[in-house]
């Protein structure tokens, strides 16, 4: 059952979509060259909390930070560590804010320095993904278009998409129904009801599909140790469209 | 931060209950609650056990062999036991 928004609650999805949005401004603003993903971490708690929200991802299911710092070939969920970001890399953070019960759920992927040229396109690929699954999209449609034009797109380039993960539909809780795979049928999946506000995330692996959880239990790898790239806004799915509530400050859309 | 779908041919490590610590592979996924889990030993395809995800880890692999197997209705125990063997 997917779950539709009131106007106040739409209110305080846009409040904490702008605060995710906002703090991953700053991470854009953070990330170089010696910069520790723990110390991202810190930035990213300190603005969220300075805010009146607080980080969704801190102890949800035991995770241990504010924010999940996926660099290179780690896919999704990489806890936050003394690792100090090289020229060449890329990283993936993931942020959540919870804003008086109400969560915003985004992430992107920077690159740090000069990036080759096939890793680039691969990040700059994944975020297209994204838009390509919300072209045209409005209440009435069923959940696999965005599913179907996520994976045309990313096959078109070869890249790997994942399957065990997948988005969700967000707002008094982190993870809603319904479950967004990145593949399927266009004609699969639920119909969206008008008002509701799910997190869409391509998680795009330049090689294989394949992927591997650590055995810190969170973070989790391409199988083929290939970079992946992953892109995500949480969006409001009206009647006439979709508006997108976790955009960075001047952030292009689809460029 | 990315929600797990639970799969057909899925391993994972239950996390709770009698079975606390064993590898399964979800056989069946009844709805976004609950999964069906077998080892191919004491948890057969005849006799699988209802687990909540909650309680489930997720390792991160999914056995394509096993989810076609499901799909042709031609899955057996013994290949549970060789999938999970092959895993550890």
């Amino acid at each position: 059952m997917i779950g539709q928004k009131n106007e106040k609650q739409i209110e305080l999805m846009r409040k904490a979509g702008s605060i995710v949005g906002k703090t991953l401004t700053l991470m854009r603003d953070s990330v170089r060259v010696g910069i520790t993903t723990r110390e991202l971490d810190k930035i990213a708690f300190d603005y969220i909390t300075s805010q009146g929200a607080t980080p969704s991802f801190l102890n949800y299911e035991g995770f241990p930070a504010s924010i999940c710092a996926s660099v290179n070939s780690v896919v999704v969920h990489g806890i936050p560590n003394d690792y100090a970001l090289k020229e060449g890399d890329i990283i993936g953070i993931d942020i959540g804010a919870c804003y008086k019960g109400y969560h915003g759920d985004a992430a992107r992927t920077f690159m740090i320095g000069n990036v080759d040229e096939k890793t680039a396109q691969l990040v700059r690929e994944t975020k297209r993904c994204f838009f390509k699954g919300i072209e045209g999209l409005k209440a009435g449609d069923r959940v696999g278009k965005i599913s179907n034009a996520v994976e045309t797109h990313a096959k078109k380039f070869g890249y790997g998409i994942v399957r065990e993960l997948v988005g969700h539909g967000v707002g008094q809780n982190l993870h809603e129904d319904p479950q967004i795979p990145n593949y399927g049928s266009a004609n699969s999946g639920d119909f969206i009801p008008v008002n509701c506000t799910l997190a869409i995330e391509p998680m795009i692996n330049m090689g294989k599909a394949k992927i591997f959880l650590k055995n810190d239990n969170w973070t989790i790898v391409t199988a083929d140790g290939k970079p992946s790239a992953h892109y995500e806004n949480t969006i409001l799915v009206t009647k006439d469209g979709v508006e997108i509530l976790t955009l960075m400050d001047g952030e292009e859309i689809d460029d | 931060m990315t929600d797990i779908k639970a799969s057909i041919g899925a391993i994972v490590r239950a996390t709770a209950g009698r079975d606390e610590d064993g590898l399964f592979i979800i056989i069946n996924v009844i709805d976004h609650e609950y999964v069906l889990i077998a080892n191919g030993e004491n948890r057969t395809i005849k006799k699988p056990k209802k687990k909540k995800l909650k309680h489930l880890k997720f390792l991160g692999f999914v056995d394509e062999n096993i989810a076609t197997l499901v799909s042709t209705k031609r899955l057996q125990d013994a290949d549970i036991r060789k999938s999970i063997k092959s895993f550890e």
